[in-house]
């Protein structure tokens, strides 16, 4: 895979936080319709990725391309207009604005004729957005927060949309529901970067994986081969998968 | 009665207008704008030039004055300060605000003249017309007031609930991360709002100055009515504050039907108002959560975790490098520097004769009262606002003592000293479990009412002439004097060093790098901070005392709440960490105007202080000052000589021990332990 080719290339990315280094020659190359689950422990740098490569956090060091061009200095709203959709961990929704203002904000970004019929498509798709449109978005309860989120994202049909722990605090059955959601999408060719706290769901769910260790690359490749790496970065050096 | 209600509208009715263009500022991009009372003035003032010195029309001038300068003076600030402020800490982006505040008035004086204005005319013709509304009189002036804040709150009201752009502020508000992340640009949102928010400063400033004067004082202190409503709001409510703001302003008015006409007293209530607001929302909102902090009323979750511990990145280079600092102890190379400084400041009492060894006497004084900021804010991470009222009690205790009850000088500047430190452990205790904005608001406060309530009593103001005092006979000479000081200030900063290596300073340090995490660590440093508020206080007033004893009186007025603000835009220009600093501030803080007043014309006499307000705006660039970028350079400079001088005598530094190599015998006996 070359760097011309890859929709996203991220290469020797290295990210401070104050004097505190987060990540450190970090590289990472996605083509057109991957999904890469990035996995790590707490602390490991995850968060920190997502939030570079969507322009939040200024990189220190390495580059960013998108589509083959260096996005590396673009600030976060260009990156958005670029087609990159990052959906932050926690809920990427406004809580003071109502749902039907919270799709308004994403919807905007389209050329006014399509406005209208791009928000009634996301409250076709998710219907208990559609009931409560005119409720405050921080009164919702977690799993529509997520579709909300969701649904903010995916209006504007992205080209790489980066989930950063989607399932964070949801129910199991609102857990299925992001996934079939996200499964759409995969199904539909997008781009995908999965950061997840339920490990064996991720692995299912994506072509290539990525481990992250103390904002160092540990170990990437096909998540049939990962388990035993996952073990050992998320439980230390002797962990063993069969349990010995 | 209703006469007097009508008065309180229109009254009401300005702050809430300031009070509306401070809450939009900082819940759009987290700073507190301390220079609105300064835009308001330079607009009036613009106006004042159009309308009064130029003879054009009330409507032109407005339009000119408030319509077309105002958001032009919003964006222009915003481009060269304020979007480098919004990941800075707060210390910088009151401190860069001050700087502004600084700055304008001189620049207003360039611009339009600095002739003294008695009377400021208000939006009505003259002469004013008056309505007579149920039975009560209102003027035109009032009425032009009630229906601005009404224009204000409906036009806000329906830009903000049904526009697109209001749409994307009450998002940016929101979170301006997520904002970003939705594809709008915040740097559009924020210099919008700036604009908005600077012509709500003029159109306040217009309407206040045939009440308040057209002065830079007058200005402030209509902020600090403002900012009470801002407190009551928690710094977030818009209709919080204006409803506020228009019960403090009819508050203000109603009162006067009960209180005796051109009395003190009645001064002195109205006056307390905004202070009596401030302290009763506090006291609500801690009996309430224990704790007011700013922290939470800006951005969400995603905001605050892209957010840098320790403000921007380079407060957090700075901070780092401060922490290292901190750490040496005995002696270090990097102590020459000061010592240097101070050995050539020591050499000027002989250069120097006559004006200069005067104005240096007096540079040294300040020098002592820089040195309270240090403390306090350098070192304590609180920042207070009121430094120049510790150093008024100084010096005015100094006076009374000496002058009135025949004391000898040197004593009463250090008993005065000690009577002004309990006023900072009462300051110190009142704002402890304030967040850092909540401190400056109320220590600000504070300052500007005992300027009204304390320092204008004529037992200490004479007249403005203040009350003499004279200095011990060893120290008539201006050149003892100088060395006099400047011992005091040696002493003084050996105190503030070994505090700085002190675990109290390890901790403070800590606690202004990330006070979340230095609580989470166990820190406790309440106790500590009062120790330094008590100290820093002391060292004001004694710093107070001093400039009393050279300038041989103690004139109330030269120690205003605005005069202290300039006082720390000074020294945070130079450095508000460091020794040298405070030196070099206050030598120059007197030197510099002497150079202009001798050798350039009259009318460049306000460039100093011009100089020291943006001097002070560019620390949200170098957070720790001049002197530490310097110093910081030159210390590079020496390491990359040494290592040079190393490599070519072949004695560098050894080689770093092999990747896996044996740990040293410590932690090989914790590993063993650990697996057996």
């Amino acid at each position: 895979m070359t760097a011309a080719k890859a929709l996203l290339s991220v290469q020797a990315l290295n990210v401070r936080y104050g004097p505190a280094l987060a990540l450190q020659n970090v590289s990472l190359e996605l083509n057109r319709g991957d999904v890469v689950a990035v996995l790590g422990s707490n602390g490991a740098g995850k968060s920190t990725l997502a939030r570079t490569i969507s322009g939040l956090v200024p990189a220190a060091g390495g580059t960013v391309a998108f589509e083959g061009k260096d996005i590396t200095r673009r600030a976060a709203h260009r990156v958005r207009r670029d087609g990159i959709v990052y959906l932050p961990e926690g809920r990427g929704i406004f809580p003071a604005l109502t749902v039907t203002e919270n799709i308004r904000m994403a919807a905007d970004l389209l050329p006014r004729g399509q406005r209208r019929h791009a928000m009634d498509e996301a409250m076709e798709v998710f219907p208990n957005l559609a009931i409560r449109r005119g409720v405050k978005s921080g009164l919702l309860s977690g799993g529509e927060q997520q579709m909300l989120s969701l649904s903010r994202g995916l209006i504007t049909g992205p080209k790489l949309i980066i989930a950063d722990e989607m399932s964070l605090g949801l129910a199991p059955k609102l857990v299925d529901m992001v996934f079939d959601a996200l499964g759409r999408l995969k199904a539909a060719g997008v781009t995908m970067i999965i950061i997840e706290q339920f490990v064996h769901r991720a692995l299912k769910f994506a072509d290539q994986c990525v481990v992250l260790s103390r904002g160092q690359v540990a170990w990437q490749g096909a998540p049939e081969g990962a388990d035993q790496e996952i073990l050992a970065r998320y439980l230390g050096e002797g962990a063993d998968v069969t349990g010995d | 009665m209703l006469g007097y209600i009508f008065a309180g509208i229109a009254l009401g009715s300005i702050y809430a207008i300031a009070a509306s263009g401070l809450v939009i500022t900082y819940i759009s991009s987290g700073v507190l704008n301390f220079a609105f009372g300064s835009m308001a003035y330079f607009l009036a003032r613009f106006y004042y030039f159009l309308n009064t010195q130029e003879h054009w029309g009330a409507v032109p001038s407005v339009i000119v004055a408030v319509g077309l300068a105002g958001p032009g003076l919003g964006a222009f600030l915003y481009l060269v300060l304020f979007r480098y402020l919004r990941m800075a800490s707060s210390l910088i982006k009151i401190v860069s605000t001050i700087g502004v505040s600084v700055a304008l008035p001189p620049a207003a004086s360039l611009f339009f003249g600095g002739q003294t204005i008695t009377t400021a005319p208000g939006l009505s013709p003259t002469p004013e017309r008056v309505y007579t509304i149920f039975g009560a009189v209102a003027s035109l002036d009032e009425i032009i007031a009630f229906a601005c804040v009404l224009a204000v709150v409906i036009i806000g009201t329906l830009v903000l609930r049904l526009t697109g752009v209001g749409l994307r502020v009450r998002a940016m508000v929101d979170t301006p991360a997520l904002t970003s992340l939705s594809g709008v640009n915040p740097s559009v949102i924020s210099v919008g709002v700036w604009m908005v928010s600077t012509t709500l400063a003029g159109l306040a400033g217009v309407l206040a100055a045939p009440s308040t004067g057209l002065t830079p004082d007058g200005m402030t202190a209509l902020m600090a009515s403002a900012f009470a409503a801002l407190v009551a709001a928690r710094l977030r409510s818009l209709p919080a504050a204006v409803g506020v703001a228009m019960g403090m302003g009819i508050l203000t008015d109603v009162i006067q039907k009960y209180l005796p006409v051109n009395s003190s007293l009645t001064n002195a209530i109205l006056t307390s108002i905004p202070f009596f607001v401030i302290a009763a929302f506090l006291i609500i909102y801690l009996a309430f959560s224990r704790q007011v902090n700013e922290a939470a009323s800006t951005g969400g979750a995603l905001d605050h975790a892209i957010r840098p511990q320790g403000g921007s990145a380079a407060m957090a280079k700075s901070s780092a490098s401060a922490a290292v600092v901190a750490a040496r102890s005995g002696w270090s190379p990097y102590m020459l520097g000061p010592v240097v400084i101070i050995a050539i400041v020591a050499l000027l009492p002989i250069l120097l004769s006559g004006y200069w060894l005067t104005l240096l006497g007096t540079g040294l004084a300040f020098a002592v009262i820089f040195l309270s900021f240090t403390m306090v804010v350098g070192e304590g991470g609180m920042i207070w606002l009121c430094q120049a009222s510790f150093a008024a009690i100084g010096a005015i205790g100094t006076a009374q003592l000496a002058t009135s009850h025949g004391m000898n000088p040197l004593a009463a500047v250090l008993i005065a000293a000690l009577i002004a430190t309990p006023a900072g452990v009462v300051i110190g205790l009142l704002t402890i479990r304030l967040g850092n904005l909540y401190v400056a608001l109320v220590t600000l406060t504070f300052g500007l009412l005992a300027d009204t309530l304390i320092f204008t009593r004529n037992i200490f103001y004479q007249q403005g002439l203040g009350v003499p005092v004279t200095r011990p006979a060893f120290l008539v000479s201006d050149r003892n004097f100088a060395y006099f000081a400047l011992a005091v200030f040696i002493v003084i900063s050996l105190i503030v060093v070994n505090l700085r290596r002190s675990t109290t300073g390890l901790a403070l340090a800590a606690v202004r790098y990330s006070e979340p995490g230095a609580r989470t660590i166990g820190l406790s440093v309440l106790s500590m901070k009062l120790l330094v508020a008590a100290i820093a206080t002391f060292v004001a007033a004694l710093g107070g005392g001093l400039l009393a004893l050279n300038l041989q009186s103690a004139v109330p007025t030269s120690y205003s709440t605005f005069t202290g603000l300039i006082w720390l835009a000074v020294l945070v220009t130079v450095g508000v960490r460091s020794i040298t600093a405070a030196v070099l501030a206050g030598v120059a803080f007197t030197l510099l105007p002497g150079v202009f007043q001798t050798y350039l014309p009259a009318a460049w006499g306000n460039v100093p202080t011009l100089l020291f307000g943006l001097g002070a705006v560019l620390v949200a660039i170098n957070p720790d000052g001049q002197v530490a970028v310097n110093a910081r350079q030159f210390q590079s400079l020496i390491v990359r000589l040494a290592e040079r001088r190393n490599r070519r005598s072949g004695t560098g530094p050894p080689d770093p021990a092999p990747a896996g190599g044996t740990p040293p015998p410590g932690l090989a006996g914790l590993v063993g332990k650990a697996t057996r």
